[in-house]
Formats: structure tokens, sequence, C-alpha cells
């Protein structure tokens, strides 16, 4: 049987936010995004889980930064969605988009 | 010029012993490079929320990533917290049986103080065997098997009887018994610790 490649709904707006961040993306400007753009205050605990179960699945990449004074020396984990990651994203988005389709509550218009 | 960079100095290591401290605490649940970068991540925002969402923030993260090493393999972890429990047995025997070695201690605080030696010893040996057989979920079924156990002791010494003994023995005893389950967590930890280095001194080494 095939491994399931199914997202979750977190984990499809942390991919959003790594795609809207480009070569930025790291576990604080990640936080950021969703809390700016999505209205989630996600926990680092259920961010940290989720980035490594999406590395584990092949969706995501990361690479390590430059160390800085001003986080104890310590370097930045980047991430970057990969052609995986994308797949499984769109996937993702089509399946609601087709379930909403049509839905008056979702979309304010008349049923089809 | 020089002040300022001897200031820089004292800034970065008021910042890094905390950090150093998160990461350390964080490596014993994941992997030394992601303890890394979540300790840097976190150190980078204490500067707006404070050093107690700071801690507080580490903690949590701790706990998020010890539910998700059960909750991945949960069967691995429970024969692993099994195998813990049945590791346990054997040093409360041991202990029972020097003691029995010398008649005269037997039931004498100094008989029951070699037996709460031997299974604290026990305890610490247990956890670190528990890492050293399985390096990844060693430490979350040590958590794990740490929890149930303290929970169940408590609940069980808060409801049984008191048994017929003398106070210091039955002192020694309760306070063995309480003390196992961190003394477990504590092997896991310093077994885990001794696996990150020896992986930093050997990628160090392959250099």
């Amino acid at each position: 049987m095939a491994r399931t490649t199914n997202l979750g709904e977190l984990e499809q707006l942390i991919l959003l936010a790594v795609l809207r961040l480009g070569d930025d993306a790291y576990g604080v400007t990640i936080r950021a995004e969703l809390s700016n753009r999505a209205r989630r205050a996600v926990a680092p605990g259920a961010l940290y889980t989720a980035l490594e179960r999406l590395e584990t699945k092949g969706f995501v990449g990361s690479r390590m930064g430059d160390p800085t004074p001003q986080r104890g020396g310590r370097a930045k984990r980047y991430v970057k969605v990969t052609a995986a990651g994308l797949k499984a994203l769109k996937r993702a988005q089509h399946a609601f988009d087709r379930l909403a389709d049509g839905l008056n509550q979702l979309r304010g218009k008349h049923a089809h | 010029m020089r002040s300022t960079g001897w200031l820089m100095g004292s800034i970065s290591s008021e910042v890094s012993m905390p950090t150093s401290q998160a990461e350390r605490l964080l490596s014993l649940f994941t992997s030394a490079d992601r303890a890394s970068a979540i300790a840097g991540d976190l150190t980078e925002e204490r500067d707006h929320r404070g050093p107690i969402v700071f801690w507080l923030d580490v903690v949590r993260t701790m706990s998020a990533l010890w539910t998700r090493a059960v909750t991945d393999a949960p069967l691995r972890v429970l024969m692993l917290a099994l195998s813990g429990c049945v590791l346990l047995v054997g040093p409360a025997f041991v202990g029972i049986a020097a003691i029995a070695l010398f008649p005269g201690a037997i039931g004498s605080p100094v008989g029951w103080s070699g037996l709460s030696l031997a299974w604290c010893a026990g305890a610490l040996w247990t956890g670190a065997s528990l890492v050293g057989c399985a390096p990844s979920r060693g430490l979350a079924a040590c958590a794990t098997l740490a929890l149930v156990g303290e929970t169940l002791l408590i609940a069980f010494l808060a409801r049984a009887p008191v048994p017929e003994l003398p106070m210091v023995p039955l002192v020694i005893a309760y306070a063995t018994s309480l003390a196992v389950p961190p003394l477990l967590l504590v092997g896991g930890a310093i077994a885990r610790r001794r696996l990150i280095f020896r992986g930093l001194s050997t990628q160090e080494h392959h250099r």
C-alpha cells in the first residue's frame, strides 16, 4: 500500500508560508508570516514538529545558514518547499476547491 | 573600539548562556543541529517576548517533540518502556541479594539505604541502556515510563495504608520509589548527551 502523502491543515499553511517567504523561510519568519497572514498564533513546538514531519515526508528541504550573535551564535535553519511538497500542496488545494465549489456559505455564490 | 568589542562580547555571552542550556535540553528529543536552530530561533524572539516566555517555549517545544516521538512510533516506544520496566527489576533483586549476604543488615536503616542505592543506580543504568539501544526514541520511552511510573507511585502512596514499619526505613523506601522515575530520565539524558558529543566528535575527526 502506498504511504499516505496527504497534508494536514497546519502543514498546508506552513508550506504556503514557506513559499511566500522564499529564501528567508526559517522558524521565526514562518511563525510571523502565519500570524500576520493567516491570523494563526502557532506555538513553536507545533511548528517545529510539523517542519520535521514535512522534511521526513520529503515535502521540504533544509539548509543551515550562518550563525549570528543575536541568536547566541546559532545558525538559522532555512527551509524550502520541494517539488513533491508543491505537488502535495496543489493536490490539497484542488481537493479543497472541488469540495467548496458551489457552497453558498463559503463563496457567497448561488449553487450551480 | 576595544570597549565596544568587550561590550559586544559581554552581551553575546549573556545571550548565549540560556541559549546553550536551551539547546542542551532540546537536543534530548531531536537532532543536534535542529536543537541548535530551534534554540537560536527562540533566542532571537527572546528580546521581544522576554525570558519567561523563552523558557515556557523551550519546555513546550520539548513536550511537543517528546509527544511526536511517542505518537510516530507508539508500539516501539511502548516496547522500550516495557523493556525498561523489566530492566528495573534486575537491580532491585541484586540489591536484595547483596543485603541478604549480611543478615544483620536486613530491615535496618543500613540495609534499606543499600537497597535504595542499588535501585537508584539501577534506574540510572536502565535509562542509559534504553537510550543506548534506541538512540532516537530511547529518551522518549524513558520520559513516558518516568511520567507514568511517578503518577502511579504518587497515586498508590496517597491511597495505600501505611505499613507497620519503623519510620526511617519507611521514609527511605518512599523517597527511593519516588526518586527512581526522575533518575531513569537522568540516566537517559546523560546517555543521549554522550551520543551527541560522540557524534560531534566523529564529525570533527572526519573534517
